[in-house]
């Protein structure tokens, strides 16, 4: 895959909430972008780095994560192809956790200069990466009331729903199955939840006929009855398709 | 890695695990059970006052190696 095909996948990812212009594509299509291969579990930025880059998901899965006392793991967010989870470090420029992947991974690395540039031209796409950090925003405040409020099957039930949501978003999916790179110690670290206390929550989940998670493919078989137990509502995702369907 | 089965019992309603969790050794697998618990504890409050949950660890030849149990009593 070269380079043309990940900054479509930019922009394929920014039109799931923001409308772009023909010239505002071309020219998010012209951003420069030095592609790296890391294998699964390496950090591509790591906390108290300054960088001058930002990076481009543009195959596998990314995680944010930060790391406590103990050593335990916090998985903040997931990262699909196409987004740029660090384009803050444009105006923030210590990153305060770290970015890594969860899977192999290319990154396309974008300097920051050619986003400033682009930004400060075209003001409807600084007002599309704005809008990208403020639905993500949205999501953090999602997980924020499933850690602290959501019973272990809810939080692991809405981690489903949003996954295969966000992987629809960016054609990844049909809506009714895709693939979920995640170990279960993965979803565990995202959700706050002890490795064998996931298990036995997402084996009842299963039992119950909601999902089937099998080799890295997680498939809905019930996506009512999901979305009930996890309390889904998939407005905080702010999704233009999802809205203009309303 | 060796494989654990973690059952549970709340009052004398038993749940069985039927495909365990893999983890490095019985050391790392009391551990597991002790979070296991507290996680379970988080998520359940009891109907009256008083509770007792506990975690039954097997290993994969089906030896019992660990049982801890939390006793909720209000008075």
């Amino acid at each position: 895959m070269d380079k043309d095909h990940y900054l479509h996948g930019l922009v394929r990812k920014l039109e799931t909430s923001s409308p772009l212009q023909p010239e505002e594509r071309d020219h998010l299509l012209r951003l420069p972008l030095i592609l790296k291969h890391f294998e699964s579990g390496h950090d591509i930025v790591s906390e108290g780095e300054r960088t001058k880059q930002c990076c481009l998901v543009a195959e596998g899965l990314v995680c944010r994560y930060k790391i406590v006392g103990d050593g335990q793991r916090q998985i903040l967010s997931l990262h699909l192809p196409g987004d740029i989870p660090d384009i803050h470090s444009l105006l923030i420029e210590q990153m305060d956790h770290n970015l890594g992947t969860l899977t192999a991974a290319t990154v396309g690395f974008i300097p920051h200069e050619a986003v400033r540039a682009l930004t400060r031209s075209y003001y409807r796409i600084a007002e599309a990466f704005w809008r990208e950090t403020l639905v993500e925003a949205a999501i953090y405040r999602e997980w924020m009331v499933g850690i602290g409020r959501r019973s272990a099957p809810s939080r692991i039930a809405h981690l489903f729903c949003e996954f295969i949501t966000k992987m629809t978003a960016i054609g990844l999916s049909d809506g009714r199955t895709c693939e979920l790179p995640l170990t279960q110690p993965e979803i565990a670290d995202a959700l706050g939840l002890s490795t064998v206390h996931m298990n036995k929550k997402l084996r009842e989940i299963r039992q119950a006929g909601l999902v089937r998670v099998r080799s890295n493919k997680l498939t809905i078989l019930d996506w009512k009855g999901l979305c009930k137990l996890a309390e889904f509502d998939p407005d905080y995702l702010h999704l233009r398709d999802a809205n203009s369907k309303k | 890695m060796p494989r654990y089965f973690f059952h549970t019992r709340d009052g004398d309603h038993i749940e069985m695990d039927d495909e365990g969790t893999e983890l490095p050794n019985d050391q790392a697998a009391k551990n597991a059970a002790k979070e296991l618990l507290s996680g379970l504890n988080r998520e359940k409050l009891p109907n009256g006052d008083h509770m007792e949950l506990a975690v039954v660890v097997k290993d994969s030849a089906g030896a019992e190696i660990y049982e801890v149990t939390l006793h909720l009593d209000g008075h």
